[in-house]
């Protein structure tokens, strides 16, 4: 079991090190002691008996840094010596010190900072499924000072029409809902008027229950809703029991069609996370407003569609747009779709870019 | 380190490298013995002519002891004092045999060497 041995050494070395050395010192005192006493006993004073064993020995320094040596973790040890030499010499110039410990923590603040952003914008994966293939869709009014607003309603359907290059388009916008349960009091939701396909075309079914169907966004259908993982277990107790059951939005009765997974917040905005989805149903109205611009668009390209190759699609859908609708308004207008970011854009902020 | 006493030079000549691990492991292989007992030995039993230099017998037998050919362990001597006793161990006899045969086959080569007229 020499190799057992073996380890057992090396642990001892490494972690009772001190110990070690201490004995080591006892080791060699003895050996002095013994061999002062022989050369008494030879007959020399004690003086010279002394001086004759030390010089019979050697360098004890060397020696016992050599003895040191065979224990291995020399290396970790000159680390340790260079660490705390290091720190003796920060402590002696406390200005260079705190200069230098001010740079690396703005430096690396600053860094991290940076990275959280990149990495939640650009670089995380989109909790969706294929989110390479998810894009999401823009209308250029740079003439007037807004090159990416959202679509009008219209345009969203005209948007979707193009299923040479997209499998589906979906749209939505945020609204509130007033929230009332057994005639407490009410309070504010943050809430979504989705198209019925958002989660298909996102990837993004519920956790549990169903998502819409397609007749349910279509005007004078049933109210229906789908709620967010948090709001179900903050309201509901995470009961399953809520499928099927009414609630109340605006003072309207909702039927439960499901529970959305955690962390699903589509269209996820700096208002805070949404709580309720609800299908919308596009009056002639709205359709006919071409210049509405509230909709966010997102679509899902067809396997082995480029972006470039969707784009050339929606370029010349917009200069029919402009053929037909704008040419007496806007000189130039165009739309154009990008890859889907987590955060879409505003109204307000209509020009927000990452 | 190791030196031969060449009273004809003066001047001790060094011994090669590992040979006073072959002096320690054959000396310990007897009974256990601290450090200035197996220095001693060294030179009572080579008639004086090895004269080991008393501190580097340490660095030997902590390498020794590290690849665990021989064994420590501290007792107590006659006058009571703690000492660190070595002692020979399975893999250290195995060792010995191998640096004995080989020490054998190297003076037997240098002796023909020498005395080939």
């Amino acid at each position: 079991m020499a190799w057992g041995r073996r380890f057992w050494l090396r642990l001892q070395t490494l972690f009772r090190r001190d110990q070690i050395a201490h004995r080591l010192d006892d080791e060699i005192q003895f050996h002095l002691d013994l061999q002062i006493g022989e050369n008494i006993a030879a007959g020399m004073d004690p003086e010279a008996a002394r001086h004759a064993a030390l010089r019979a020995f050697g360098n004890r320094t060397v020696l016992k840094e050599e003895t040191r040596e065979t224990w291995g973790w020399t290396w970790l040890e000159q680390i340790g010596q260079d660490l705390r030499h290091g720190a003796r010499m920060l402590r002696k110039s406390p200005v260079f010190t705190a200069a230098a410990v001010l740079t690396l923590t703005l430096g690396i603040g600053a860094t991290t900072a940076i990275f959280s952003v990149v990495d939640a914008v650009l670089l995380r994966p989109l909790p969706y499924r294929d989110p390479q293939r998810l894009v999401s869709f823009f209308e250029d009014l740079g003439e007037v000072g807004y090159p990416r607003t959202r679509v009008s309603p219209s345009t969203y359907l005209d948007l979707k029409a193009q299923t040479r290059v997209f499998e589906d388009v979906a749209a939505v916008n945020e609204t509130g809902f007033n929230f009332s349960r057994d005639g407490s009091g009410a309070r504010q939701l943050s809430g979504a008027l989705v198209t019925y396909n958002l989660f298909a075309v996102l990837g993004s079914q519920p956790l549990i229950g169903t998502g819409f169907l397609p007749e349910e966004d279509r005007p004078g259908a049933s109210h229906v809703v789908l709620l967010s993982f948090s709001l179900w277990q903050s309201e509901f107790a995470g009961s399953a029991r809520i499928i099927g059951q009414t609630i109340r939005l605006n003072d309207e009765p909702y039927t439960v069609k499901g529970v959305m997974r955690p962390g699903f917040s589509f269209p996820d905005k700096e208002i805070g996370p949404i709580q309720v989805w609800v299908p919308r149903a596009f009056t002639s109205e709205e359709l006919a407003a071409r210049t509405a611009r509230y909709l966010i668009a997102v679509g899902r390209l067809r396997p082995g569609i480029s972006l470039t190759e969707a784009n050339t699609d929606v370029r010349v859908l917009a200069s029919q747009d402009i053929r037909q609708y704008r040419n007496d308004m806007l000189g130039v207008s165009r739309f154009f779709a990008e890859p889907l970011q987590e955060r879409t854009p505003t109204m307000r902020n209509a020009d927000w870019s990452c | 380190m190791l030196s031969v006493d060449n009273h004809s030079m003066g001047k001790p000549s060094d011994l090669v490298q590992g040979t006073l691990d072959l002096l320690i492991l054959k000396t310990v292989s007897l009974e256990p013995k601290h450090g200035w007992a197996i220095a001693k030995r060294i030179q009572q039993v080579s008639g004086e002519v090895l004269q080991v230099q008393q501190g580097s017998l340490y660095p030997a037998l902590h390498r020794l002891e590290q690849k665990a050919w021989i064994k420590a362990k501290w007792k107590e001597t006659e006058t009571g004092r703690q000492a660190k006793f070595y002692s020979l161990t399975a893999a250290g006899r195995g060792q010995l045999e191998k640096e004995a045969a080989n020490w054998s086959r190297l003076s037997e080569a240098i002796n023909l060497v020498v005395e080939t007229t």
